[in-house]
């Protein structure tokens, strides 16, 4: 691996079917610079060419030093419903079910903060969206290790035209994450936190949470009881408990400090002695206590909770008031907002899995987005793969642009495709 | 009202013919007569061009007092304003805000709030039953970028509860249709719906896919519970998380939870155009309205939300105000160039039977021009076209 950092890395599985090393030439002008390719003597002469090109090769992935490969999905939106709203819904949240791996990166990143995050997920078959792929893993701060289908790999070998679009726009989402390392620059801003092992018995139950609230677009921190600092807590309005046991010894300390001073502590098991004196409200599975300036809510029931419902009752719990994101007509989209450490900067970076409308359910974003973005910031622009950047000013004609108000603004957006990341400056 | 003529009239006239099928092809089902004439009651119009609140506030003042004085209706007494927030709050026309479309616009509830603080109200607690929800109806209103603080700080004593289910309440209540029902003989609501003195219905003017026209009296669908009538309703018992929207009382494929009353006929047709009009009668009839403040000053063409197709943004300018919820829809319908007298087949009740007639049929208020008194506005002066704006303006489906 000497020679790259591995974050630098932009790995690619190499097609079977690609034995001919002028097939690197694909690759001339991208930012792949790592192949995965199989050690077999068909693809030898590749294997050599791409040395020579100065294209790092790997024959497996189970052992690379400084980067964590996981196994991912395949993202995307079951497209089973109609959206008037008087027929039924097929899911839990009324929405299409999105699969994707944002969660699951932003977790891997957290429990392992020197590794970089590798997604290996294959194409299923017929796979809607590339670009959805490379975006899913990218926003949330992994990389994907870029996979084609055989039909795809195949067209592209004839140069048939549908599939050398298809692998333009691939290569355009790819050379857009290499050219925009939010990772690097930017920080996940959060209005919960959730704190766990996220291991053992609580793993099932953590990693679900984690996985619809990400759904709800609250913005959340991931906070590994291992982990825990004093930093962990700062600028959060509530903290999420959803492991079996409750916090104990120095952690519990910090958390009642952080009630004291105004946060809602919201817990599914109770400490024995609950500090602080019952709420007088009327929650149906959280019973209250103030302490202090804030408020720690307690699940009333032992049973195994709900995960869907821990996760959009913290929301709740929380108040809209103060989410960060807040969404119109965007469809079906996972959300991640982040900002410089000198708060002067932020980007909102939107992937989009389906849009749904008049009935019918789409594999695309949406046609008129709106977001309302917490806080003072005087301009934005919009970034997106294939388009040039988009400054969000007056709304023209079409009302496309952004609106100032006191504590927020509302963007406006064009129509998008799977993936749009607006840049914010107060 | 002749509540034991109108049953028998339906008994010995109807059910036969329902149960055979042949409801959709006999319009006298309808025109039995009434043995007294329905009553009526004065109609405010005013214009309003913006939702500046100084122009709200001196609108709706001069409108109530045109009506007798907000004073009457709510000194001392504890006032339920159902507001419309319907579907989904992340739903826009558009880029518009919600309020300048198809949900009550804040500011106008702010007004109204206000006003009738003013006037003596004890207690005002905004009720709605929001798309899918059983949180507090603040977080909805917040989802939709309103400001509950500023609607809360309008008047002493206001508060919020979503209906969409048990809410703050101990037990449903059951409130039974005076003259029998058309639908249900009775209804299970939230508490709040027998908690209050007065009841006002605060909803936009708009057009319905489902019934043709919505004001003050479809807004009263959404009184009943999702816990009960939706989708996914308890089949036992209700369900306190409610999903989805009222199948039951839409499309009527399956029977409320058991607490409530069931259908006086599970035989009757199964179409929405002839459930929800009826449902929206006994509604009104069960929890008189009586208060209703129409908001026309934007709304949209087409439908009643931006998932209904072609539909587009309108600035008609208009509030309306009554004390008779037919009257009042009634003096609406005229205001948007539609015929409250068509029957069912016309325009706008292509695929519905027409609520204000039902309504008239059971003796909660008159539909006949003739015999309602406008105050304000003239309609012929202020009238807006809403089928001539779409028509002009309509916009393709969006996927």
């Amino acid at each position: 691996m000497s020679g790259f950092m591995s974050s630098e890395l932009i790995p690619m599985r190499w097609p079977s079917q690609w034995r001919d090393s002028s097939a690197l030439q694909r690759l001339s002008n991208t930012h792949i610079n790592c192949l995965l390719i199989e050690d077999s003597a068909p693809l030898r002469s590749v294997v050599e060419q791409a040395q020579k090109n100065g294209i790092r090769v790997i024959h497996g992935t189970s052992e690379l030093p400084g980067i964590i490969v996981m196994r991912g999905v395949w993202p995307g939106a079951r497209l089973s419903r109609a959206s008037h709203p008087d027929t039924a819904s097929s899911g839990p949240t009324g929405l299409p079910w999105v699969e994707s791996n944002g969660w699951a990166v932003r977790l891997a990143a957290t429990l392992n903060p020197k590794s970089t995050i590798w997604v290996d997920v294959t194409p299923k078959d017929p796979p809607e969206s590339y670009p959805l792929c490379v975006a899913d893993v990218a926003a949330f701060g992994g990389t994907w290790i870029i996979s084609l289908d055989d039909q795809l790999a195949a067209g592209i070998e004839r140069g048939d035209g549908a599939s050398m679009e298809t692998w333009k726009g691939l290569i355009e989402s790819v050379e857009f994450f290499a050219t925009h390392n939010y990772r690097s620059a930017y920080v996940g801003s959060a209005v919960v936190g959730v704190i766990s092992s996220f291991s053992g018995d609580n793993q099932v139950l953590s990693w679900e949470v984690l996985k619809l609230l990400t759904r709800t677009t609250e913005q959340y921190r991931i906070i590994p009881i291992g982990s825990f600092s004093a930093n962990s807590l700062s600028g959060l309005q509530a903290v999420l408990c959803p492991d079996s046991d409750p916090p104990g010894g120095d952690l519990r300390k910090a958390l009642l400090d952080f009630v004291q001073a105004g946060g809602l502590l919201i817990m599914r098991s109770a400490w024995h002695g609950m500090p602080g004196t019952p709420a007088n409200w009327d929650n149906p599975r959280y019973a209250g206590h103030v302490l202090g300036k804030g408020t720690i809510a307690v699940a009333k029931s032992k049973d195994t909770p709900d995960a869907y419902l821990i996760a959009n009752d913290t929301v709740a719990l929380v108040s809209h008031r103060f989410d960060l994101l807040r969404f119109w007509d965007a469809g079906s989209l996972n959300a991640y907002l982040s900002e410089a450490p000198d708060g002067k900067r932020a980007v909102a970076q939107l992937v989009f899995y389906a849009w749904e409308m008049n009935g019918a359910t789409a594999a695309h974003g949406p046609e008129n987005a709106t977001v309302r973005v917490a806080g003072r910031y005087r301009t934005a622009q919009l970034l997106t793969f294939d388009k040039p950047p988009l400054a969000l000013g007056q709304p023209d004609d079409h009302g496309i642009g952004m609106v100032v108000y006191d504590d927020s603004v509302e963007l406006h957006l064009p129509p998008l495709s799977h993936y749009g990341a607006v840049e914010l400056d107060v | 009202m002749n509540t034991y003529s109108r049953r028998e009239a339906l008994k010995t006239m109807g059910y036969a013919a329902v149960a055979a099928g042949a409801y959709w092809n006999a319009p006298s089902l309808l025109a039995s007569p009434l043995a007294s004439p329905a009553p009526t009651a004065p109609v405010a119009i005013g214009t309003c061009k913006t939702y500046d609140s100084a122009e709200l506030l001196s609108t709706l003042d001069r409108m109530f007092d045109q009506l007798g004085g907000l004073k009457r209706i709510v000194n001392g007494k504890t006032v339920a304003i159902k507001i419309n927030c319907t579907g989904s709050p992340a739903y826009r026309l558009g880029y518009l805000p919600l309020g300048d479309s198809h949900y009550t616009n804040p500011q106008v509830l702010t007004a109204t709030v206000h006003l009738m603080g003013k006037a003596g109200a004890k207690r005002i607690r905004i009720v709605e039953s929001p798309w899918s929800s059983a949180y507090p109806l603040e977080e909805s209103l917040l989802q939709a970028d309103w400001d509950p603080r500023q609607i809360a700080s309008a008047a002493s004593n206001v508060e919020f509860e979503n209906t969409n289910f048990l809410g703050g309440g101990k037990r449903y209540v059951r409130l039974a249709v005076p003259f029998g029902g058309y639908l249900f003989p009775a209804y299970e609501l939230n508490h709040s719906y027998s908690d209050c003195d007065a009841f006002v219905s605060l909803t936009k003017m708009k057009e319905h896919e489902t019934t043709g026209f919505t004001a003050s009296m479809k807004n009263c669908f959404g009184i009943t519970p999702c816990s009960i009538y939706g989708g996914n309703a308890g089949v036992d018992e209700p369900n306190e998380d409610p999903k989805g929207g009222r199948g039951i009382l839409h499309g009527g494929k399956r029977q409320p939870s058991k607490i409530a009353l069931a259908e006086l006929n599970p035989t009757s047709p199964r179409q929405d155009g002839y459930r929800v009009p009826r449902a929206v009668v006994d509604l009104i009839a069960a929890r008189p309205v009586d208060l209703q403040i129409v908001d026309g000053v934007k709304s949209m063409a087409g439908g009643e939300g931006p998932w209904a197709p072609g539909v587009i943004a309108v600035q008609p300018g208009l509030i309306v105000a009554g004390t008779n919820p037919v009257v009042t829809d009634a003096t609406c319908m005229r205001l948007m160039c539609l015929d409250p007298m068509a029957d069912r087949g016309a325009h706008p009740f292509e695929h519905c039977d027409n609520m204000l007639l039902l309504a008239e049929q059971a003796g909660i208020g008159t539909r006949d021009s003739n015999r309602i008194e406008v105050i304000g506005a003239r309609i012929q002066d202020v009238a807006f076209n809403f089928d001539e704006a779409q028509s002009k303006l309509g916009i393709p489906d969006r996927i």
